[in-house]
């Protein structure tokens, strides 16, 4: 009998332990800090967006599945934490390290 | 070296091939999607059915079908790494709760469905329901990630 339901007990164990990594998610990239404002060079940022963002944003960021950016008031900083925690639909981490910085840049110069 | 480092270090290292890590996960997991429809086709053909779709014989078919599980599990690898260790179980809509919930299976099925391999005196419907039941999972998956990535995003490396 035991030998029977081996199976389902693996099942629900191994399932159960990927439920709790996930729930863990170890290597999350933690949100920057509010006082450490990424350096970003808006020009290259724009490049990247058009190729990364603009499919929900929009390709002069004026809304789409996602919402506007443009004259949102948005700073770096804050489209710093988003991109790299995710929010709504947007996955976390659509683009990261200098790439978001960059981004960054660029939708804050827009988003005045 | 800090956890939110090894995600720094495994992005760098997927952006060597791919535009995004997001990009890149989208890709290996249509690898895996692809090998798992010839995982499907091929185990029809070793019970008997589809012999005109899939004209091998039974020995290549099951040659065909272990190789394309053990690549596809390999793909999967990095793509589970980045959800399950980076991004996380997360619910803020449906699509993305279903490909959570979806996705906290696949290992679950995967390992019943080799110990039933292994070990033998099981039903014979158990291992054509937990093959079936995985082909499902991974479509599930795909739908929700990579081809809406596809279709909202962007398509492309």
């Amino acid at each position: 009998m035991a030998r029977r339901l081996a199976p389902l007990v693996v099942l629900v164990v191994v399932s159960l332990a990927v439920f709790g990594l996930a729930e863990w998610h170890p290597f999350s990239p933690s949100v920057p800090a509010a006082a450490t404002a990424p350096t970003g060079n808006a020009a290259r940022g724009a490049a990247i967006f058009a190729t990364s963002c603009a499919g929900c944003h929009g390709a002069d960021a004026t809304g789409g599945v996602g919402p506007p950016l443009r004259g949102s008031g948005l700073t770096a900083v804050e489209v710093t934490a988003v991109v790299a925690s995710g929010r709504g639909v947007m996955p976390a981490g659509i683009v990261t390290g200098q790439d978001a910085a960059d981004v960054a840049a660029h939708v804050a110069s827009i988003a005045k | 070296m800090l956890l939110g480092d090894v995600s720094s270090r495994y992005t760098d290292l997927v952006e060597t091939v791919f535009s995004t890590a997001i990009a890149g996960k989208a890709w290996l997991a249509t690898g895996a999607f692809l090998l798992a429809i010839v995982q499907v086709l091929t185990a029809s053909r070793m019970w008997g059915k589809l012999k005109g779709v899939v004209p091998v014989s039974f020995a290549t078919s099951r040659r065909i079908h272990r190789w394309s599980g053990r690549i596809a599990l390999l793909l999967t690898l990095p793509v589970f790494f980045h959800c399950v260790t980076i991004l996380g179980f997360r619910t803020p809509d449906a699509r993305i709760a279903i490909h959570s919930i979806a996705g906290s299976f696949v290992y679950g099925v995967v390992a019943a469905k080799l110990l039933v391999i292994r070990w033998k005196g099981y039903p014979h419907w158990v291992l054509p329901v937990l093959g079936g039941s995985l082909a499902v999972i991974l479509a599930t998956l795909w739908l929700t990630s990579s081809f809406w990535y596809f279709t909202n995003v962007r398509f492309g490396f």
